[in-house]
Protein backbone atom coordinates (compact mmCIF):
# COMPACT_ATOMS: atom_id res chain seq x y z
CA UNK A 1 0.00 0.00 0.00
CA UNK A 2 1.02 3.54 -0.63
CA UNK A 3 -0.03 4.87 2.76
CA UNK A 4 2.85 5.78 5.00
CA UNK A 5 3.19 7.30 8.43
CA UNK A 6 4.55 10.81 8.08
CA UNK A 7 6.46 10.38 11.34
CA UNK A 8 8.33 7.41 9.91
CA UNK A 9 9.32 9.47 6.89
CA UNK A 10 11.07 12.18 8.83
CA UNK A 11 14.85 12.01 8.71
CA UNK A 12 14.71 9.74 5.68
CA UNK A 13 17.49 10.40 3.18
CA UNK A 14 16.53 12.29 0.05
CA UNK A 15 18.51 11.56 -3.12
CA UNK A 16 17.98 12.66 -6.71
CA UNK A 17 17.54 10.26 -9.62
CA UNK A 18 21.20 10.63 -10.53
CA UNK A 19 22.14 9.28 -7.14
CA UNK A 20 23.36 12.50 -5.60
CA UNK A 21 22.49 13.08 -2.00
CA UNK A 22 20.20 16.04 -1.36
CA UNK A 23 19.66 15.79 2.37
CA UNK A 24 17.27 14.40 4.96
CA UNK A 25 13.53 14.95 5.10
CA UNK A 26 12.56 17.40 7.77
CA UNK A 27 8.89 18.03 7.13
CA UNK A 28 6.13 17.91 4.53
CA UNK A 29 3.98 20.86 3.52
CA UNK A 30 0.32 20.14 2.72
CA UNK A 31 -2.64 22.23 1.63
CA UNK A 32 -4.88 22.31 4.70
CA UNK A 33 -8.23 22.28 2.91
CA UNK A 34 -7.60 19.46 0.47
CA UNK A 35 -4.81 17.59 2.17
CA UNK A 36 -2.77 17.68 -1.03
CA UNK A 37 0.96 17.30 -0.40
CA UNK A 38 2.80 20.31 -1.76
CA UNK A 39 6.45 20.25 -0.84
CA UNK A 40 9.17 18.38 0.98
CA UNK A 41 11.13 20.37 3.52
CA UNK A 42 14.65 18.99 3.43
CA UNK A 43 17.66 19.63 5.59
CA UNK A 44 20.31 19.92 2.89
CA UNK A 45 23.46 17.81 2.83
CA UNK A 46 26.63 19.82 3.48
CA UNK A 47 28.04 19.54 -0.01
CA UNK A 48 24.75 20.32 -1.79
CA UNK A 49 24.54 23.18 -4.28
CA UNK A 50 21.51 24.96 -2.89
CA UNK A 51 21.23 27.51 -5.70
CA UNK A 52 18.57 25.55 -7.58
CA UNK A 53 16.27 25.27 -4.55
CA UNK A 54 14.09 27.65 -2.63
CA UNK A 55 15.68 28.03 0.76
CA UNK A 56 14.21 29.18 4.06
CA UNK A 57 15.82 29.05 7.50
CA UNK A 58 18.47 26.68 6.22
CA UNK A 59 15.93 24.20 4.84
CA UNK A 60 15.28 23.67 1.14
CA UNK A 61 11.88 23.07 -0.44
CA UNK A 62 11.28 20.44 -3.12
CA UNK A 63 7.95 20.27 -4.98
CA UNK A 64 6.15 17.03 -4.16
CA UNK A 65 5.57 16.49 -7.89
CA UNK A 66 9.28 15.76 -8.25
CA UNK A 67 9.05 12.77 -5.89
CA UNK A 68 9.56 9.52 -7.82
CA UNK A 69 9.72 6.94 -5.06
CA UNK A 70 9.58 6.64 -1.31
CA UNK A 71 10.97 3.43 0.11
CA UNK A 72 14.16 3.17 2.12
CA UNK A 73 15.14 6.52 0.70
CA UNK A 74 13.18 9.25 -1.05
CA UNK A 75 14.07 9.63 -4.71
CA UNK A 76 13.31 12.89 -6.48
CA UNK A 77 13.47 13.42 -10.22
CA UNK A 78 16.51 15.52 -11.16
CA UNK A 79 14.81 16.61 -14.39
CA UNK A 80 11.82 18.05 -12.57
CA UNK A 81 14.09 19.87 -10.16
CA UNK A 82 15.87 21.44 -13.09
CA UNK A 83 12.65 22.56 -14.79
CA UNK A 84 11.69 24.47 -11.70
CA UNK A 85 15.09 26.13 -11.28
CA UNK B 1 -3.62 27.65 3.78
CA UNK B 2 -0.51 25.54 3.85
CA UNK B 3 0.54 23.57 6.87
CA UNK B 4 3.63 21.63 7.80
CA UNK B 5 2.64 18.15 8.83
CA UNK B 6 4.82 18.21 11.94
CA UNK B 7 2.76 21.13 13.24
CA UNK B 8 -0.16 18.70 13.59
CA UNK B 9 1.61 16.36 15.98
CA UNK B 10 0.32 16.77 19.50
CA UNK B 11 -2.63 18.93 18.46
CA UNK B 12 -6.01 18.35 20.02
CA UNK B 13 -8.79 17.09 17.81
CA UNK B 14 -12.43 18.03 18.39
CA UNK B 15 -15.62 17.44 16.46
CA UNK B 16 -17.49 20.44 15.14
CA UNK B 17 -19.94 19.94 17.99
CA UNK B 18 -17.18 20.56 20.48
CA UNK B 19 -16.57 16.97 21.56
CA UNK B 20 -12.97 16.11 22.34
CA UNK B 21 -11.74 13.26 20.14
CA UNK B 22 -8.08 12.86 21.07
CA UNK B 23 -4.54 13.98 20.34
CA UNK B 24 -2.96 13.76 16.92
CA UNK B 25 0.03 11.47 17.10
CA UNK B 26 0.88 10.92 13.46
CA UNK B 27 -0.29 11.73 9.96
CA UNK B 28 -0.87 9.08 7.32
CA UNK B 29 0.06 10.14 3.79
CA UNK B 30 -0.87 8.49 0.51
CA UNK B 31 2.21 8.69 -1.68
CA UNK B 32 0.54 7.76 -4.94
CA UNK B 33 -2.34 10.17 -4.50
CA UNK B 34 0.04 12.78 -3.10
CA UNK B 35 -2.31 13.65 -0.27
CA UNK B 36 -2.86 13.30 3.43
CA UNK B 37 -5.06 10.26 3.95
CA UNK B 38 -5.67 10.34 7.68
CA UNK B 39 -4.81 11.50 11.15
CA UNK B 40 -3.63 8.96 13.70
CA UNK B 41 -5.22 9.85 17.02
CA UNK B 42 -4.31 8.61 20.49
CA UNK B 43 -5.83 9.28 23.91
CA UNK B 44 -9.15 8.65 22.22
CA UNK B 45 -12.12 9.98 24.17
CA UNK B 46 -14.37 6.94 24.67
CA UNK B 47 -17.43 9.20 24.48
CA UNK B 48 -16.50 10.26 20.96
CA UNK B 49 -15.08 7.02 19.54
CA UNK B 50 -15.30 3.52 20.76
CA UNK B 51 -11.72 2.52 20.07
CA UNK B 52 -12.01 -0.71 22.06
CA UNK B 53 -8.61 -2.11 23.00
CA UNK B 54 -6.86 -0.32 20.18
CA UNK B 55 -4.30 2.29 21.09
CA UNK B 56 -5.82 4.79 18.70
CA UNK B 57 -7.86 5.40 15.61
CA UNK B 58 -7.14 6.78 12.16
CA UNK B 59 -9.51 9.57 11.24
CA UNK B 60 -9.89 9.98 7.46
CA UNK B 61 -8.62 13.37 6.36
CA UNK B 62 -11.85 14.07 4.47
CA UNK B 63 -13.58 14.39 7.86
CA UNK B 64 -11.40 17.37 8.74
CA UNK B 65 -13.29 20.65 8.55
CA UNK B 66 -10.82 23.13 10.04
CA UNK B 67 -7.16 23.34 11.03
CA UNK B 68 -6.02 26.17 13.27
CA UNK B 69 -4.88 26.15 16.87
CA UNK B 70 -6.89 22.96 17.16
CA UNK B 71 -8.27 20.60 14.54
CA UNK B 72 -11.97 20.05 13.94
CA UNK B 73 -13.59 17.08 12.26
CA UNK B 74 -17.15 16.44 11.21
CA UNK B 75 -19.27 15.07 14.00
CA UNK B 76 -19.93 11.42 13.23
CA UNK B 77 -22.24 9.01 14.88
CA UNK B 78 -20.38 6.60 17.06
CA UNK B 79 -21.49 3.64 14.98
CA UNK B 80 -19.76 5.01 11.92
CA UNK B 81 -16.66 5.78 13.93
CA UNK B 82 -16.41 2.24 15.22
CA UNK B 83 -15.78 0.94 11.75
CA UNK B 84 -12.52 2.87 11.49
CA UNK B 85 -9.88 0.51 12.76
CA UNK B 86 -6.34 1.54 13.47
CA UNK B 87 -4.73 0.38 10.26
CA UNK B 88 -7.94 -0.22 8.39
CA UNK B 89 -8.22 1.01 4.83
CA UNK B 90 -10.95 3.43 3.92
CA UNK B 91 -12.25 1.24 1.13
CA UNK B 92 -13.29 -1.70 3.28
CA UNK B 93 -15.11 -0.14 6.14
CA UNK B 94 -18.12 -2.42 6.09
CA UNK B 95 -18.03 -5.21 8.61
Amino acid sequence: MQKISALKLSNKRVVDSEGSEIGTLHNIVAEAGTGMLKELVVKPADELDKSRFREENGDIFIPFDAVKAIKDVIVVDSEKLRVRA
Amino acid sequence: MEIQLSSLYGQDLYTDRGIYVGKIEDVSVDIREKRVSGLAVKNVNPNAFNAGKRKGVIVPYRWVTAIGDIVLIKHVRRRAAEREGEEEEEGKRER
